[in-house]
């Protein structure tokens, strides 16, 4: 802020801290959007790979473009009929297990299983829970 | 390529029905499994093993590692099967792009560079090897650059010829948001490529 006294670069530095601030306002440029190419070129191309415009309209924008992603479709569609390999299904069968998978049950329909300690402790806790009700003083 | 709104109309009710179909189909394959005929789960496996090959073939280039992930995904799919609520293929899908994602995660973690070398090279014979043309080892090279999602996107649209709209509906997010992340997929890829090919 000094600097803006200065007589010989205070004008320059305010410049300065102004483009500063407007940055610093501004989004980071990560959270931006982007534009795509704006050209029509690029609207015509990305239309045909879209399979939303023609090819000739993609051609007349950008005829080297079009070549190169030709030659890179037959690439991918070669992809495109690959399939899983043939002993695949059998090797996932081999490594599961051989009971079915459990159904999904609400909590309150599973059966509950008591041990005998889990049932001792439960008749503890309710033994102690009736003598202090009982040993509770009564104000009335 | 344009179609008349009535022949596209017919040809979205036919997809509408194809697809209540499969879910019929799926949802009765699982409750057989569920009932008790483990064996009926491999008629899954065989639905839907080709298109979920090739998501993970194309976002990690490696046959063994697309082929692992598929089979760890299938059988967590098997133990939490009860759990499929609607579309079963979707479900699956999600199970799948997930492994892949990770998987991407943690060689990115562990090859910061992720040179061709570092590839496991996955074909099983020299033969093969050969057959992989330049064209299709630098396409390979150039996907491996791009972020995850940009990959998967292209990935989908192009290598497993989805919809946009089939895309929004697997991944859950906007048809908008997915042509902008397949476009981007492709300029990068046009900058990695096109002054050799181009």
């Amino acid at each position: 802020m000094l600097n803006h006294h200065d007589a010989r670069g205070g004008e320059d530095s305010v410049r300065r801290d102004r483009a500063h601030n407007a940055s610093a306002d501004a989004p980071a440029l990560t959270d931006r959007e982007v534009p795509l190419g704006s050209g029509s070129g690029n609207a015509a191309l990305h239309a045909w790979l879209d399979g939303e415009g023609s090819m000739a309209a993609a051609v007349q924008a950008d005829r080297r473009q079009v070549e190169f992603w030709s030659r890179l479709n037959a690439e991918v569609e070669v992809r495109r009929q690959v399939a899983a390999p043939a002993d695949l299904t059998e090797s996932i069968m081999a490594a599961l297990p051989d009971t079915a998978p459990q159904p999904l049950e609400s909590w309150w329909l599973r059966p509950v299983s008591v041990t005998p300690a889990v049932a001792l402790a439960a008749a503890a806790g309710l033994v102690v829970l009736g003598a202090a009700i009982a040993t509770a003083p009564r104000d009335r | 390529m344009n179609l008349p709104s009535t022949k596209l109309g017919a040809v979205n009710t036919t997809v509408q029905a194809a697809q209540a179909d499969q879910l019929e189909v799926d949802q009765q394959i699982i409750a057989r499994v569920l009932g008790g005929k483990r064996e009926d789960f491999a008629l899954l496996i065989t639905r839907y093993s080709d298109p979920l090959y090739r998501h993970a073939l194309g976002m990690t280039g490696s046959p063994d590692v697309a082929e692992d992930i598929l089979q760890t995904s299938f059988i967590k799919a098997y133990h939490h099967l009860a759990e499929v609520r609607g579309r079963f293929d979707a479900w699956v899908f999600r199970i799948v792009a997930n492994g892949c994602k990770d998987w991407l995660k943690n060689i990115r973690r562990t090859h910061l560079s992720y040179d061709e070398d570092d590839q496991p090279s996955g074909y099983a014979t020299p033969e093969e090897e050969l057959d992989r043309t330049e064209l299709r080892t630098d396409l390979d090279r150039a996907l491996a650059t791009l972020a995850p999602s940009l990959r998967e996107a292209f990935v989908m649209k192009h290598v497993e010829g989805r919809s946009y709209e089939e895309m929004a509906d697997l991944l859950g997010t906007t048809v908008g948001a997915l042509k902008m992340r397949v476009h981007r997929a492709r300029e990068a890829l046009q900058v990695l490529l096109e002054e050799k090919y181009a």
